[in-house]
């Protein structure tokens, strides 16, 4: 009797967990709200940012919205972001997507036609929630600090997306760590200060005998960092790579300018920005390059490292976890005046052409389209954006919005250069990036070094560097491609007298971005052949 | 939107046709659904005169990128423009036709033909003045001609042949963009004489004509202020350098030109 | 083994049939269709999305002249050696639970073994990945405190690895010579529940007569299991070398989290699955990562052709 309801446990166990599930299931599309009330509209939407600040913000904004529309409910979907392509796909092609996602993570642009609603109309409307605020009247794309080019899809020539976030990198200090070991909060102003700073602490570190490191480094940390004050060695270089008038750098002009001997790896400037990679990387804790995020964000919060350097989006999750005053900085740079990095560098790096994110497009699947557009547009409002940056602590998208004094320090730094080189050329430059990556141990390892690294890049970075240039001329080729059908369906329709304007608008702009995206492929196609690597 | 260019429109407005039953089909492929318009324009009835060229020619476009692309298709398509170029050499079918048969020697096949493409762009320029795709084929021109592994001296003289057809293109869009890419290849190779004040010279005469694309009109403007200071026309570059600085104020090339202009 | 049926009886018991049918339906399409449109996708210059573009046999080419490709085949070789070797913990202790003569123990036992198996795969990399870490991990904690850290460095110095030093955390994950070592220890002492479970299945199939036999004849506890116990769940070794070839052959989630998608320091712990993911997903080239597959699909095929040829179990 006993045995028989032992082995009827697992099974009831079973029965209990496959109720729960059905009940949950089945609520999830019960028509009556949570008071009792007649059929509300549920507007969905789903996004993977799960750090700490943005559920709670999205949240309060969804109640917000509710206050104001007593008949809709939102509903919020938080994905992790590992799993987030894989659900995206399988929820549109389903046909089970939430009236709302957000874009970016596994959407291939074939999917954002058929799935998802050109917002462009919506764009060059004034925001009806805006009324009453400074920027009531101004078309929404205007009331965008980066005039909504976050949302903008330059193949399709739409918007396609409302962005309602910043993002920076910044360098967080544990203050309390650092007074005790310098004496004062003073935060590093230039790259020079901030080695001074991490030999100081290394030195406090060894004679304490405490485990501490300078700086807190990981797989996905350490590159923010190293990667700025390599590319701060190389802005002068990189200004001679570009043909005269041009002055933002260009991935395929500087692979091409490599191919052709205008620089390698051993040009001054690339040299000077592995040692300076070198140093920062020997400030971090050994092994640094093998870890992931969450144990280098470990590091800092337990008190074992006195900085990190990460991005705008942490700062809640860390203020959150730490029990001690964090301060942030940017990135410190070198300065002109430094000894030895001085001679390469330009100056501190311009943060002006990052574009907003967090960018939420609207599915073709929402059963209450005009509803779901609607609350797009309370996202997108300056009410919603102030709660956005007050609830998160993240850095808001709309002008006029007042960010907090936590919030200030991420705020883009406006006033500063172009970047120099990448190590990789660019991080789309698969095989270059994946033999630096696979080298990378060689310059931040105690017994490596920078020749130590060069040597073992060099010979195969030409070969990487030409088989990234062919995959990026292929790249260039599809995109032309699928450019003249599109080209020749516009210019078809746009023959019409009839056509509407905007169809004239988009053939303008299509013709143009055809003429860019046919410059870019011949320029490629011409570094190529020049490196003797002739076109299919 | 600037007159000239609402001229153009309603010019091109004129010459075509009325509202038709396979518009769905060519909004489908201007949105990338290329298998779905394709499928429109296979199964759609087959009539006589324009209409059946109309058919013909969405039908010819859409296998250019019907998915899987193969060889069959192209060479489908391929017959198919040259079908409608036999059929009614004077139609604005035939003009679709000849430019997307050059495209397709110039991109599509393997290895690329470009003399093909250089023939067909070059009839359609001479026999089609004034025409959207033949004006078109001035910039595809400019690019095939220039950015080739020649010589020096070759790319010069085939600079200076292709700057007959600046002043034979009648469309604000074919002038933009042929003095687009003539100014930009000046850019690129600077064995090109007085390369430099060339590209001045077209960069400017792109931006009379109208660039609507911010990031193209600032490109473009920063290369003007930029040339014209190399060139020690400092009235230009300030010129230029003030109007990107004053419409791009949130651009990561703001600070290194109001560096630029503070040393001029 | 059942005795075959005439069509024309199978026929008439057509209803039957639709029992399978669920079955045969799932397996076709969560199984073989993937596969046929890893085929298919195998023929196209195809990265990812709608758009693709047949380039015939150019993938397969590209394939044969890929020293990363091949290069990655003597990882997985070092890894399926040292795998058989990984086999030995679970058959010993199946054999030790299988002995013990009080059947609650060997519950008891059989339970604690499986027990592990609530924990996903995922944790246990995870918990291994912070093993490995090298300020913070309790595998160069267990080193320093027992002093084998000094004996490594002594080791080292005479030699001359050049790996281990006097001050400075071993950076299991970070170090090239060390990447390989690590994906070996991982998952020490190497006692997978599965194979535990499977092998005393095998054993319990013995029959006790065949002990008492062995008893008589004065055979020892090592004899009875070389000449007993071993030859008599062959045919679960060989299929647990089968699994073990194929999902080491196949197997990349390892190596992925722990070294991430380039392999580690100097590619040293890219393997074939590995480098297809590179290849997809980093370089955007799927239709050339399907003939990666491919290629270690008929590699995989020729390996169990061989197991099932060479690896032969006496039937008696």
């Amino acid at each position: 009797m006993r045995e028989k309801l032992f082995n009827f446990i697992g099974l009831a166990l079973l029965a209990l967990c496959f109720a729960a599930s059905l009940v949950r299931t089945l609520s999830r599309h019960a028509s009556t709200s949570e008071d009792g009330q007649p059929q509300r509209i549920t507007i969905r939407f789903a996004h993977w940012q799960l750090e700490d600040g943005p559920r709670e913000a999205f949240a309060r904004i969804a109640a917000e919205y509710s206050r104001l529309h007593p008949e809709v409910r939102i509903e919020q979907l938080p994905i992790p972001e590992r799993v987030f392509s894989s659900w995206l796909v399988t929820q549109l092609v389903g046909g089970t997507a939430p009236d709302i996602i957000e874009l970016g993570k596994g959407l291939e642009i074939g999917q954002l036609v058929r799935y998802f609603v050109p917002l462009s109309d919506l764009a060059e409307a004034p925001n009806p929630y805006n009324h009453g605020t400074p920027l009531e009247g101004l078309p929404l794309r205007e009331t965008f600090f980066d005039g909504m080019e976050g949302g903008y899809n330059p193949l399709l020539l739409e918007y396609y997306g409302v962005p309602i976030s910043g993002g920076s990198i910044r360098l967080f200090y544990n203050l309390e760590l650092l007074e005790r070991i310098t004496g004062s909060r003073r935060l590093p102003r230039t790259s020079g200060e901030l080695m001074a700073l991490c030999e100081k602490i290394a030195r406090h570190a060894a004679k304490e005998g405490v485990p501490l490191v300078p700086i807190a480094g990981s797989r996905y940390n350490a590159p923010f960092l190293m990667e700025a004050l390599f590319s701060s060695q190389t802005q002068k270089l990189a200004e001679t790579l570009n043909p005269p008038g041009i002055i933002d750098g260009n991935p395929v002009a500087q692979a091409s300018g490599y191919l052709e001997g205008r620089w390698n790896l051993r040009s001054d400037a690339v040299r000077s920005g592995l040692t300076l990679m070198r140093e920062v990387g020997r400030a971090m804790q050994p092994g640094f390059s093998q870890i992931m995020r969450d144990d280098a964000t470990l590091l800092f919060v337990q008190n074992r490292a006195v900085m990190i350097c990460t991005g705008s989006w942490d700062a809640t999750s860390i203020r959150r976890q730490i029990t001690f005053p964090l301060g942030v900085s940017p990135i410190p740079f070198p300065s002109p005046n430094d000894p030895v990095y001085g001679p390469h560098t330009l100056g501190a790096r311009s943060e002006a052409g990052v574009n907003a994110g967090i960018s939420f497009g609207l599915t073709r699947y929402s059963s209450h389209p005009e509803v779901a557009a609607d609350f797009l547009l309370f996202l997108a409002s300056r009410q919603a954006n102030q709660l956005w940056t007050d609830v998160s602590g993240w850095i808001p998208s709309i002008l006029t919005t007042r960010p907090g004094p936590e919030v200030e320090p991420f705020l883009p730094v406006l006033e500063g250069w172009l970047p120099g080189l990448m190590p990789s050329i660019s991080k789309g430059f698969a095989d270059t990036s994946r033999l630096f990556n696979t080298s990378f141990h060689l310059l931040v390892s105690p017994f490596g070094s920078v020749e130590a690294m060069i040597d073992t890049l060099e010979d195969d970075y030409p070969e990487a560097i030409r088989r990234d240039l062919e995959r990026e001329r292929l790249k260039r080729i599809q995109i032309l491609q699928r450019g003249d059908t599109q080209l020749a369906a516009l210019a078809w329709l746009a023959r019409d007298p009839a056509a509407p304007p905007a169809d004239r608008a988009r053939l303008d702009l299509l013709l143009q971005a055809d003429s860019t995206n046919q410059r870019n492929f011949y320029r490629t196609r011409f570094a190529l052949e020049k490196a003797g690597t002739p076109s299919p | 939107m600037s007159p000239c260019r609402l001229l153009f429109f309603l010019w091109i407005g004129v010459g075509g046709a009325t509202a038709g039953p396979l518009d769905p089909a060519w909004r489908d492929a201007s949105n990338l659904l290329f298998n779905q318009a394709h499928q429109q324009f296979q199964r759609a009835a087959k009539k006589e005169g324009a209409a059946e060229r109309e058919r013909m020619l969405g039908h010819g476009i859409t296998l250019l990128n019907l998915q899987p692309r193969t060889q069959s298709n192209l060479e489908e398509a391929r017959a198919l423009f040259q079908r409608l170029m036999a059929q009614a050499p004077e139609s604005g079918e035939a003009r679709f036709a000849a430019f997307y048969l050059a495209r397709l020697y110039e991109l599509y096949d393997h290895p690329a033909q470009p003399d093909q493409a250089r023939r067909l762009y070059r009839q359609l320029l001479e026999d089609h003045p004034g025409d959207l795709l033949a004006e078109r084929s001035a910039s595809c021109l400019v690019l095939l001609d220039l950015y080739e592994t020649i010589s020096d001296e070759e790319r010069t003289r085939r600079f200076h042949a292709l700057e007959s057809w600046a002043s034979r293109l009648r469309t604000p869009t074919g002038r933009r963009d042929f003095s687009l890419n003539m100014g930009y290849a000046c850019l690129d190779f600077p064995a090109i004489e007085a390369s430099r004040a060339r590209a001045i010279h077209y960069l400017l005469a792109a931006e009379k004509e109208g660039i609507t694309q911010h990031q193209m009109e600032a490109r473009t403007w920063i290369a003007i202020g930029e040339l014209a200071r190399l060139e020690g026309r400092k009235e230009l570059a300030r010129e230029y350098y003030q109007k990107f600085l004053t419409k791009y104020r949130r651009d990561n090339r703001h600070y290194t030109l109001q560096k630029r202009l503070e040393t001029l | 083994m059942a005795a075959p049926i005439s069509p024309r009886k199978a026929w008439h018991e057509w209803n039957l049939y639709l029992f399978i049918l669920p079955a045969v339906l799932l397996i076709g399409l969560f199984c073989y269709f993937p596969a046929a449109s890893a085929i298919y996708h195998s023929f196209f210059r195809w990265s990812g999305g709608e758009e693709k573009e047949f380039i015939g046999l150019k993938n397969f080419y590209d394939v044969l002249g890929d020293g990363v490709f091949w290069n990655s085949f003597w990882v997985i070789g070092i890894l399926v050696v040292s795998n058989l070797f990984k086999l030995a913990p679970a058959i010993l202790i199946a054999v030790l639970i299988h002995r013990l003569k009080s059947e609650r123990w060997q519950y008891l036992y059989r339970i604690v073994v499986v027990l592990p198996m609530i924990v996903p795969g995922l944790v246990t990399l995870f918990i291994w990945k912070s093993f490995f870490d090298p300020t913070q991990g309790a595998l160069n904690r267990f080193l320093d405190l027992t002093g084998l850290k000094t004996a490594l460095v002594a080791l080292d110095r005479a030699v001359g690895w050049g790996v281990f030093h006097e001050g400075i955390p071993i950076a299991w994950l970070g170090e090239p010579s060390l990447v390989i070592p690590s994906l070996i220890l991982w998952g020490f002492p190497w006692i997978g529940a599965v194979g535990v479970l499977i092998y005393l299945a095998g054993l319990q199939s013995i029959g006790s007569e065949v002990y008492e036999a062995a008893q008589l004849d004065g055979a020892g506890p090592w004899q009875t299991f070389f000449h007993i116990e071993f030859p008599l769940i062959m045919t679960q070794v060989r299929l647990s070398l089968v699994m073990l070839i194929i999902s080491t052959l196949q197997g990349f989630g390892l190596q992925f989290l722990l070294l991430g998608q380039d392999g580690g320091p100097g590619g040293r712990g890219m393997v074939p699955g590995l480098w297809m993911f590179n290849r997809a997903f980093l370089a955007g080239e799927f239709g050339y990562a399907c003939a990666l597959g491919l290629f270690l699909f008929a590699f995989i095929l020729g390996l169990t052709w061989v197991n099932n040829r060479y690896v032969r179990v006496e039937k008696t």
